[in-house]
C-alpha cells in the first residue's frame, strides 16, 4: 500500500525548482518600499537613491549645513551598487538616527556578499531633515565632521 | 531567462556527475558497512541547500527594500542551491534504496543527528530573533527562517518515523533533539523565572533593572515543545550506553547547576550577616538569577534522576562518578583559592570577609559533594565496581589531570627555590603560596586516586585467581550473564512460569550479593534468595 501511495520521484524536484524560481521572481520584481520624502527615513532613501544613480549633486543637497563638508561630493568608491533595507528609526522632532542594512552587490564572485549596517544622524533644519553625520559611503574629507 | 537556463544546465551537469559516481560505486559494494561517508556528504549538501534556501527566501520575502534589488543575495543563494540541491536529491534517493538492503548501518542515525543539531539550533535562533522583534527590541523579523528551518526539521522527523534508526546508535537523533530542546528549555525557563523574580523583587524592594522576558519565554515554549516531542515518548529499545551517558550527564550537570546556585545564595546570605555591610537591596540583587538556576537545576535533576535506572547499572554509576569528579576538582581549586585569600596581604586592614566566606562555602560544598558520591562508589562491591568504565575514566582521568596540575605547580615552586639558591632573587614566601598549596592539594588527590587504581588492580587479580559457579533458578535471566565477571560460570534453570523474572536492577543486586562466591540463587515474585554453594 505504501508503495502505491508514494509520489513519483520527479514531483519533489519539480516542486523545489518551481518554488526556487518563484522566490527569485518575487525577489526581483518587488518594488522598493516608498517612504515619505519629508521623513528622516525618506530623506535617507532619497539620498541613497541619488548616490546609486550617480547623481552626487542631488545627494550632497541632503547634507546639513556645517563648517565641515567632504572635499568632493563624489564618494571615494564612486556610485555604489547596493540594495538596502531599513533597520530602525529613532529620534524626536529635532534629531533622528536612521539605521539601514546595506548589501553590496559585488561583481567579484570570490569576494562574497558584503553586508553591513550603517547609521545616519539627521537634524531637522528649516528646509527639512538633513544628514549631519555619515557613516557611509566614504568621502575624502577636509576635517572632522561635527558630532 | 538566462539565469534559469544557467540553473538548468549546471544542475543537469551536477546530476550527471553524481549519478555516474554513485552507479559505479554501487556495483562494487556488496555490504552495508558503516555507510558514513555518503551520509556525511548528504548532511553537508542538505545543510548547504537548507541555508541557501533560507537566504533566498529572506532576500525575496523579508523585509521591504528601501533601495535596489537583492541581486547579490539571490545570486549567492541560487549558486549554492544549484550545486547542493541535486546532490541532496540524488544522495537521498540512493541512501533510501540502500536502507532497504542495509537497514542498520550507523550512517542513517548519524546523518539524522547532524541535521537535527544544525537545524534545530538555526530554528531556535530564528525563534529568538522573531521574539525579540515582536517585543520591539529586534531590528528585523526573518520569519522565513522559522518556516524553512522548521520544515527541514519536521521533514527529517517524519523520515525518522518512517524508517526508524536501528543499532547501537539508533537513539542518537532523539538524544540530540532532546539535548538541544533541553538547553533551550533550560535557558528559557531560567530567563523567565529570573524575570518573574525580578518583577517581584522590584515590587518589594526596588531593583531597577528588570530583564526583557520575550526571548526567554519564546525559547522556553519552543524548547519545551521540542523536548516533549523528542524525549518524553516511550523508547523502543532498552537503555544503551549512549542513552545512559546522556541521562547521567544531564543529571550530573543539573545537580551541579542547582548546587552552584545554592552555594551562591548561601554565600550571599553569610556575607550579608558576617561580611561587610552593603544595602540589602544591592547585596541580594543576584538572588533572582541564582534562585532561577537552582529551581530549574533541581527540576531537571529530579526528572532525569528518576530515569537513571535501578542499581548501579544504567546511567547512575556515570552520574555519580561525574559528580565525584566535579567535587574533587572543585575541592582542589577552591582550597587553593581559600589559602591564597587567607594569606594574601592587603593594602590596608584584613582580607575581604565576603571573599573568604564565599570561597569557604565553595570548599565545604565541593568537599561534601565529593564525599557523598565517592562513598556511594565505595559502598558498592569493588569486584563489580573496579570493572566499570565510568570508574576507570574517573580514576585515570582525574589522576592525569590532577597529577599534571601538581607536577606543574611543583615546577613553579622549584623555579623560585632554585633561583633563590642561585642567588638571583631573594626568597619570597608570598610568591610560593599558591603553587605550594596547589602542589599539596592536587598531589594529595592524585596520590588518593592512584591508591584506588592500585587497589582496584589488586582486587581484580584476586578475583581472577578464583573462578566461581552460580546456579540461578528463575523465569528469565535478563542481562544477568553480562554483569558477572569472566571468572563466573553461570547456570540457569528455568522455572517454567513468569514469577521469577530478573530485571536490570535485580541483576545488579544479585551480582553484588554473590560477590565472587559460588552460590545458588532462587528468584520468585518476592525477589531473590541466595545460598552459598560448595566450591567446585
Amino acid at each position: 500500500m505504501d508503495e502505491e501511495r508514494r509520489l513519483p520521484g520527479w514531483v519533489l524536484p519539480v516542486v523545489g525548482v518551481v518554488a526556487v524560481v518563484a522566490l527569485v521572481l518575487i525577489g526581483l520584481n518587488r518594488e522598493p518600499q516608498q517612504f515619505d520624502p519629508e521623513s528622516p527615513e525618506g530623506v535617507v532613501q532619497s539620498y541613497i537613491a541619488a548616490l546609486v544613480d550617480g547623481d552626487f549633486e542631488t545627494a550632497s543637497s541632503f547634507w546639513a549645513e556645517g563648517d565641515c563638508v567632504p572635499a568632493s561630493i563624489e564618494p571615494t568608491g564612486g556610485a555604489p551598487d547596493i540594495s538596502a533595507t531599513l533597520v530602525s528609526v529613532d529620534g524626536d522632532d529635532e534629531d533622528a538616527t536612521v539605521v539601514i542594512a546595506i548589501t553590496d552587490n559585488t561583481t567579484d564572485p570570490l569576494d562574497g556578499i558584503y553586508e553591513s549596517q550603517e547609521w545616519f544622524t539627521l537634524v531637522n533644519e528649516a528646509d527639512g531633515w538633513k544628514i549631519r553625520q555619515l557613516s557611509w559611503p566614504y568621502y575624502d574629507q577636509i576635517c572632522e565632521m561635527p558630532a | 531567462m538566462l539565469a534559469v537556463l544557467v540553473f538548468v544546465v549546471v544542475a543537469g551537469a551536477v546530476v550527471a556527475v553524481v549519478v555516474r559516481a554513485v552507479r559505479g560505486r554501487e556495483k562494487r559494494e556488496e555490504e552495508g558497512g558503516l555507510d558514513l561517508i555518503p551520509y556525511l556528504i548528504l548532511a553537508l549538501a542538505v545543510v548547504a541547500a537548507g541555508f541557501a534556501l533560507a537566504a533566498l527566501a529572506r532576500a525575496s520575502l523579508t523585509p521591504d527594500r528601501i533601495i535596489g534589488r537583492p541581486t547579490g543575495e539571490l545570486a549567492g543563494a541560487l549558486a549554492a542551491l544549484v550545486v547542493a540541491a541535486p546532490i541532496t536529491y540524488l544522495l537521498w534517493r540512493r541512501q533510501a534504496r540502500r536502507r532497504k538492503t542495509f537497514p542498520a548501518t550507523p550512517g542513517w542515525p548519524v546523518y539524522l543527528a547532524i541535521i537535527e543539531l544544525v537545524f534545530l539550533i538555526a530554528f531556535l535562533t530564528a525563534v529568538s530573533q522573531l521574539a525579540d522583534f515582536l517585543a520591539g527590541g529586534g531590528e528585523q523579523a526573518d520569519w522565513t527562517d522559522l518556516l524553512i528551518y522548521g520544515a527541514i526539521v519536521v521533514f527529517h522527523w517524519w523520515a525518522e518515523r518512517r524508517e526508524v534508526p536501528r543499532g547501537d546508535i539508533g537513539d542518537l537523533p532523539r538524544l540530540v533533539g532532546s539535548g538541544v530542546g533541553l538547553v533551550a528549555l533550560t535557558i528559557g525557563l531560567i530567563g523567565t523565572l529570573e524575570w518573574l523574580f525580578s518583577v517581584a523583587y522590584d515590587a518589594l524592594w526596588g531593583l531597577g533593572d528588570i530583564p526583557d522576558p520575550a526571548i526567554p519565554i519564546a525559547l522556553a515554549a519552543a524548547g519545551a515543545a521540542i523536548w516533549t516531542w523528542r524525549w518524553l515518548p516511550p523508547w523502543e529499545e532498552k537503555p544503551n550506553v549512549l542513552r545512559n551517558f546522556y541521562v547521567g550527564f544531564v543529571t550530573a550537570f543539573s545537580l551541579i547547576m542547582a548546587i552552584g546556585a545554592g552555594v551562591t545564595m548561601i554565600a550571599t546570605l553569610f556575607t550579608f550577616v558576617f561580611g561587610e555591610r552593603r544595602p540589602a537591596v544591592d547585596h541580594f540583587d543576584a538572588f533572582p538569577l541564582a534562585l532561577s538556576f537552582s529551581i530549574v537545576g533541581l527540576a531537571l535533576w529530579y526528572h532525569h534522576g528518576h530515569r537513571l535506572g535501578p542499581g548501579r547499572g544504567g546511567g547512575r554509576r556515570g552520574y555519580e562518578y561525574a559528580m565525584a569528579a566535579t567535587g574533587l576538582g572543585s575541592l582542589v581549586g577552591s582550597t587553593t583559592a581559600l589559602v591564597a585569600a587567607v594569606f594574601t596581604p592587603t593594602l590596608a586592614g584584613t582580607n575581604s570577609g565576603s571573599t573568604l566566606l564565599t570561597i569557604a562555602c565553595a570548599v565545604i560544598a565541593a568537599g561534601w559533594v565529593w564525599l557523598i558520591f565517592w562513598r556511594k562508589a565505595q559502598a558498592a562491591p569493588r569486584a563489580e565496581e573496579a570493572r566499570a568504565l565510568s570508574r576507570r575514566i574517573y580514576l585515570i582521568g582525574m589522576a592525569i589531570i590532577l597529577g599534571l596540575t601538581a607536577a606543574g605547580s611543583l615546577i613553579a615552586v622549584l623555579v623560585v627555590v632554585f633561583r633563590a639558591l642561585l642567588g638571583e632573587i631573594e626568597a619570597d614566601a608570598g610568591s610560593l603560596r599558591i603553587p605550594v598549596t596547589l602542589t599539596l592539594t592536587a598531589g594529595l588527590a592524585t596520590w588518593h586516586l592512584f591508591d584506588q587504581i592500585r587497589a582496584d588492580g589488586a582486587g581484580a587479580k584476586t578475583i581472577e585467581s578464583k573462578p566461581f559457579a552460580v546456579t540461578v533458578i528463575c523465569s528469565h535471566p535478563g542481562t544477568l550473564a553480562t554483569l558477572f565477571p569472566e571468572e563466573a560460570t553461570l547456570r540457569v534453570l528455568y522455572r517454567g512460569d513468569d514469577a521469577g523474572m530478573i530485571d536490570e536492577g535485580m541483576a545488579s543486586a544479585i551480582v553484588a550479593a554473590v560477590d565472587g562466591r559460588s552460590s545458588l540463587v532462587w528468584v520468585d515474585e518476592s525477589g531473590f534468595r541466595l545460598a552459598a554453594a560448595r566450591e567446585s
